[in-house]
């Protein structure tokens, strides 16, 4: 490809994105100024001005001279990280009222005050949070009993993040997670290379599930995927920071345990020798400070009741919850089919074993790949929601970066100097 | 000198071995996956658990609102003058731990006073409804209704589902048994007694069925207390918890409706 091709298709590209950009702040703006009331909340009508003016500015540049649009092309993350603030104070305080929509966040940060006052969460029941933060019957996770559950289930740094800012005093937790939300967009922008900003950031904000709609309701999720993203960048060139990393990544929450195999199988073929010595030693490397860092951060509160701990971290596995699912499971909730959760677990041990084992077969070929594996593998299971399929996508996009870098840099390497 | 000529040439019986795996192995590993999938398939039949019909059912879930410590998964309703009023707590009861309904008669209106604690089920909690035997144990006031259930002075603990259509309630009495089948109003008159821990159990399904009306897509269930006019001052009934117990019986063959093996006990009771 010719220089004034490539400026050329990289001019138009850019400009699609500030016409993407512009559309989906409009539409935020629009959602915002109804669903906020914007006739009787002053601050909620000047954001949505703001928005609409950023907006119609930003449409209009994807049709200026090159030289402006490539000149001002980080202008566009000025509409969506103001749409996505915005709408997430819209939708939680007002639309909300300031009430939690999962149970999760409400446990968490009941959990993070009991920690204050010297108690282990572990060992309480948390019904009480359910109450101070207002959370709906509907929101609730119900067992096959028809109770709900009450107990912590995720590992302690889950609850111990939040510990800091509940001694600052801060009321509503959806704010950490928005902040860690714009370490990720911060993140992958500096990260990314700079012919493809801003465009590599727009899938997040394909739809306002993952970075709106989704952190207004109280899912957590952003707080393992910005480690997680900090791994993906680090694995190669420094794997015990990485390692690191990933055992906060684990001490936060679940689903990125099951990275594990492929993680390792990464250390294992990306390690350009034969020597198997060396092949250990770069996975213990990274191993080793992952193990450290997840229990120094749970054995603390493994140490009073360890099975009690155990118990609660393993509740999707072997509480009575009931069958929800966005993936397979859906057609026996709905009476299709007749098996229940034994059957779903077969079925994502199996998903597991053949992703794991193709992986490792096909590393050249799914090398990268390998971000959506776990979001795969969790569809299969009994209880497959969205958010834990989506907030592997800006892993994905980490790949991406990955990818064009080393595509650019082997590219490079044959050229004829 | 044979060792170095030897050495390429297992590397090249290495590398086609790799290729060989290669070329097979998504395709056997998806094909084996297929077949553990179906095999499960074929063995787990019949092993899917239907949502908890009633929700909450030990009634311990509470929050605290602007209206006061309320239940918080079940819904509340209440009929009532303006003088009357209602109550809802938490107690213990004859040793147990229980929910308290209280209900003011001021007698001062014309009409009974109830209040109601209700759920709506449809889709797979209402079918787990219908395929299930739903208990309750219960504690209430004597009647208080002479010959006639509904009178003046009467207090009822009623359990009751309305699909919009159709009521079927089952009266707890005293004395009455039996039950009066009108066009869209079924009652179940069961004599229980009064200031004691009582366990009864319901199966709605086979009520639809003795009505002969078909079974709905969605109800309203209910457990009300009411006073008539003439009963003034406080009453109270107490509810410990709910049970649920599932009609299907899986076995190795499939899932066998109890239904279909148990006689109809309930409406043996009955005087339709």
């Amino acid at each position: 490809m010719s220089h004034f091709t490539r400026v050329r298709y990289e001019s138009f590209i850019l400009r699609l994105s500030f016409l993407f950009v512009g559309q989906f702040s409009l539409y935020e703006g629009f959602q915002d100024w109804n669903r906020g009331r914007a006739d009787i909340h002053p601050e909620v009508a000047l954001a949505t001005l703001l928005i609409y003016a950023v907006s119609l500015f930003i449409i209009a540049l994807s049709l200026m001279p090159d030289a402006t649009v490539f000149k001002l092309k980080d202008f566009a993350l000025v509409p969506l990280v103001l749409a996505t603030i915005t709408s997430v104070y819209v939708v939680a305080e007002i639309a909300y009222k300031g009430s939690y929509r999962t149970d999760v966040l409400a446990f968490s940060q009941y959990a993070a005050i009991l920690v204050t006052k010297g108690l282990n969460p572990y060992t309480q029941d948390l019904t009480p949070a359910l109450s101070m933060f207002a959370v709906q019957p509907s929101d609730l996770t119900p067992l096959g009993t028809g109770n709900y559950l009450a107990t912590f289930q995720y590992p302690a740094l889950h609850f111990l993040v939040f510990v800091p800012f509940v001694l600052m005093g801060l009321k509503d937790m959806r704010w950490v997670l928005v902040m860690f939300e714009l370490g990720i967009i911060a993140l992958l922008y500096v990260k990314c290379p700079e012919n493809l900003r801003p465009m590599l950031i727009l899938p997040l904000y394909a739809g306002s599930d993952l970075m709106i709609n989704f952190t207004a309701s109280s899912v957590s999720d952003m707080l393992w995927v910005l480690p997680l993203v900090l791994v993906a960048f680090t694995i190669d060139k420094k794997p015990k920071l990485s390692g690191v990393l990933y055992g906060i990544a684990c001490a936060i929450k679940q689903p990125p345990w099951l990275l594990a195999p492929f993680i390792m199988i990464y250390l294992v073929r990306t390690q350009h020798t034969n020597g198997a010595r060396r092949k250990l030693k770069r996975v213990v490397e990274f191993i080793g400070p992952a193990l450290a860092l997840f229990f120094l951060v749970n054995l603390p509160f493994a140490f009073g009741d360890a099975l009690g701990w155990l118990r609660n971290v393993v509740t999707p596995v072997t509480s009575d919850l009931v069958i929800l699912s966005q993936g397979p499971a859906v057609l026996s909730q709905v009476g299709l089919i007749d098996v229940g959760r034994a059957f779903y677990s077969v079925l994502t041990i199996g998903v597991l074993v053949v992703l794991v084992t193709n992986y490792y077969i096909y590393f050249k070929q799914l090398r990268y790949v390998v971000w959506i594996l776990p979001g795969v593998i969790l569809w299969f299971s009994y209880r497959a929601l969205t958010s834990y399929v989506i907030y592997w996508i800006p892993l994905m996009l980490v790949s991406l970066i990955l990818w064009y870098n080393s595509a650019s840099n082997h590219d490079s390497r044959r050229r004829p100097t | 000198m044979v060792q170095f000529s030897q050495q390429p040439r297992q590397q090249k019986a290495s590398d086609l071995k790799a290729r060989h795996i290669r070329r097979y192995f998504a395709t056997v590993s998806v094909s084996i996956l297929i077949l553990v999938a179906a095999f499960a398939f074929a063995n787990l039949q019949g092993t899917y658990s239907a949502p908890p019909p009633i929700l909450d059912p030990n009634f311990k879930l509470w929050a605290d609102s602007s209206t006061g410590h309320q239940l918080m998964v079940w819904g509340r309703e209440s009929v009532k003058g303006s003088f009357d009023r209602v109550a809802l707590n938490e107690t213990v009861a004859n040793g147990r731990n229980a929910v308290e309904l209280g209900v003011f008669q001021s007698g001062e209106g014309s009409g009974w006073v109830y209040e109601a604690l209700t759920q709506t089920l449809d889709g797979g909690r209402l079918s787990a409804l219908f395929g299930s035997t739903v208990g309750l144990w219960f504690m209430k006031e004597p009647c208080h209704c002479d010959d006639d259930p509904f009178n003046r002075t009467a207090v009822t603990l009623v359990v009751e589902v309305n699909d919009g259509t159709h009521t079927i309630s089952i009266l707890f009495s005293d004395k009455f048994t039996g039950t009066l089948t009108m066009l869209n109003h079924r009652i179940e008159f069961r004599s229980t007694p009064s200031g004691t821990w009582i366990f009864e159990e319901f199966n709605f399904a086979k009520e639809y069925a003795s009505a002969h009306w078909l079974l709905p897509n969605s109800l309203t269930f209910r457990i009300i207390f009411g006073v008539a006019e003439d009963s003034s001052g406080w009453h109270y009934a107490y509810l410990d918890r709910i049970t649920i117990t599932s009609n299907y019986l899986h076995t190795s063959q499939g899932t066998i409706s109890s239904l279909i093996l148990v006689p109809a006990t309930l409406t043996s009771r009955n005087s339709d």
